[in-house]
């Protein structure tokens, strides 16, 4: 649906984007991570044609945001980062101002706009100027006029930045349903947002990818390891050395706590530990009572990447 | 002429129109459209019994023409300065420039708008041809003339204050570049500073606008005159595109 190769934006002799490639799927919903000046904005911004690439390709949807800039503005809808909405119009007169310049029929104008006006819960305001909206009321807005098209690609950059815990709440919430029909790429620095709404994660920094990889994955890396938990009814004797017995070179097990009612531990492990140990308890017909593992937070491989600084994989 | 058929400008006009009506909302959906008609149809009126002296020169309305001249230096400067300025300030340029638009599609929406904006203005003055028709009788089609030399002219300070105002995002600064620039094209016209200029007089006077208006005001319906505004007018709205162009890629 999406696909960027070589994206390169100077400003001057400044490189915002040195090289960013990347291919998004039909329905994939996509955050776009990265410290504040890494070239997010930027990015977003040249697939929705505000911006001209110095160098690179970006398609969308089949066309080539620089040939055919009309064609791929068309299928997105955009969020932008700041106002997005005229403060002197009414809610109502705005969005047929851009039902208007989307070049909808009246018919699909009235549907679509009365469609993203229940989504955003804007109904009650229909006839206010925008000027007396608050702030999260101004971003409905703003996200109404990016749905009354039915765009197929919705692009929103920090869409819930400066709102309020409960509103932040509803929007991802609103951006969860969305996500069943459309393509999304959202921009934030809130790593919890990415959790909450995301399958995968393209981290940025200094203008170029640092990982570009789904979310259950990043999870699950810490330097390739993952850490499992698990507790045993019981007592079983010898259970620590025989799981141990069963790890290979590098691995570890620790015992956390025993008791009569349950035996505790800690591994640290490559990939596949959960089925061998299952397979072990029914061997040894152990009562497995729990076992999860403890998931890499996103943060800490954010941290990491982006401290990093130069390393990057430059795709 | 099949050379004008292959230029292709990019130019929906129903989008044009989109932008233009919603530009011209803008007047009036706040109070500064209605504040800007009103001082500008006190001023004109008032001014004029006082300052043309219109009972002592024999009825005559050049006097209300030559002062348009004078008021539109500051006055168009103020109808353009927000149309860029403000959408760069706050923001809504971004709106905008990714709608599916080209860039003179939003040119032209918004200089229409400014445009109609300024007839409203000039029909604010009606009052006082009316006058004039009661207690005299000037010549119709200089009135004519003189109104379209009016408004062509304010037009080309209009092209002028829109390219302006896209170079900044600060409506002060706007309207004071505009200012400057309206009377530098204002002064081109006027003969002191002609004279000034000894035998580069005739060609510096062919560009300025008030020239062409003078002969638009003596109910000479050139086409040359004609041609010399929508030449101005199109300098500066490709100027402004040129400008929007360099802008998306990064300069």
């Amino acid at each position: 649906m999406i696909s960027v190769s070589g994206l390169k934006k100077n400003f001057g002799d400044y490189e915002a984007v040195k090289q960013i490639s990347f291919s998004i799927g039909k329905g994939e919903v996509v955050a776009l991570l990265g410290p504040n000046g890494a070239g997010k904005t930027t990015t977003m911004r040249m697939l929705t044609g505000f911006y001209e690439p110095t160098a690179g390709t970006a398609m969308v949807g089949g066309h080539d945001v620089q040939k055919d800039r009309k064609a791929v503005q068309s299928l997105i809808g955009y969020l932008p980062e700041s106002a997005s909405s005229y403060p002197d119009m009414l809610v109502a007169e705005f969005l047929h101002f851009i039902a208007e310049s989307r070049n909808l029929s009246p018919e699909e104008a009235e549907r679509g706009i009365e469609k993203a006006v229940k989504v955003t819960d804007l109904s009650k305001y229909l006839y206010s100027p925008i000027m007396h909206l608050s702030k999260g009321y101004k971003q409905r807005v703003g996200l109404a006029a990016a749905l009354l098209h039915d765009p197929q690609v919705l692009i929103l950059d920090e869409p819930t930045s400066g709102l309020d815990p409960n509103q932040i709440t509803e929007i991802r919430h609103l951006i969860r349903e969305l996500s069943k029909e459309k393509t999304i790429i959202l921009s934030t620095h809130i790593l919890k947002e990415v959790e909450d709404t995301c399958e995968r994660a393209i981290i940025i920094a200094d203008g170029r990818i640092v990982l570009d990889e789904k979310l259950d994955k990043i999870q699950r890396m810490k330097e390739g390891r993952e850490t499992w938990e698990f507790a045993l009814k019981g007592n079983p004797a010898g259970a620590l050395e025989k799981v141990r017995s069963m790890l290979a070179a590098g691995e570890a097990l620790t015992q956390i706590s025993s008791s009569d009612a349950e035996t505790r531990f800690a591994a640290e492990t490559v990939e596949g530990f959960n089925e061998k140990l299952f397979a072990l308890c029914v061997a040894e017909k152990w009562t497995l009572r729990e076992l999860f593992m403890q998931k890499q937070s996103i943060d800490d491989v954010f941290a990491r990447l982006t401290a990093k600084g130069t390393d990057a994989q430059g795709r | 002429m099949d050379i004008l058929k292959n230029i292709n400008l990019d130019i929906d006009w129903k989008n044009v129109k989109t932008v233009y009506r919603r530009e011209f909302a803008n007047y009036f959906n706040t109070p500064i459209g209605y504040i800007f008609l009103g001082i500008f149809a006190i001023l004109v009126n008032f001014l004029f019994f006082f300052i043309t002296r219109f009972f002592d020169r024999g009825y005559s309305l050049q006097g209300m023409f030559d002062m348009l001249k004078l008021i539109y230096l500051a006055f168009i400067p103020v109808i353009t300065m927000r149309l860029w300025a403000e959408e760069r300030r706050s923001g809504t340029v971004e709106l905008l420039l990714t709608l599916p638009y080209s860039e003179l599609e939003l040119i032209l929406g918004k200089y229409l708008s400014a445009l109609v904006f300024l007839g409203l203005s000039l029909a604010t003055t009606l009052f006082l041809p009316m006058l004039a028709f009661y207690v005299g009788a000037p010549d119709f089609m200089v009135l004519i003339g003189s109104y379209l030399g009016a408004w062509l002219s304010g037009s080309a300070y209009i092209a002028m204050g829109l390219y302006i105002s896209w170079l900044t995002r600060d409506q002060i600064t706007a309207f004071l570049l505009s200012f400057l620039a309206c009377l530098f094209v204002y002064l081109l016209g006027y003969q002191p500073v002609l004279q000034f200029f000894g035998p580069m007089k005739e060609l510096l006077g062919f560009l300025s606008v008030s020239w062409h208006s003078d002969s638009l005001a003596a109910g000479l319906l050139d086409t040359r005159d004609l041609l010399y505004y929508l030449s101005f007018s199109a300098i500066f709205l490709y100027l402004n595109k040129v400008s929007i162009q360099k802008f998306r890629r990064g300069h």
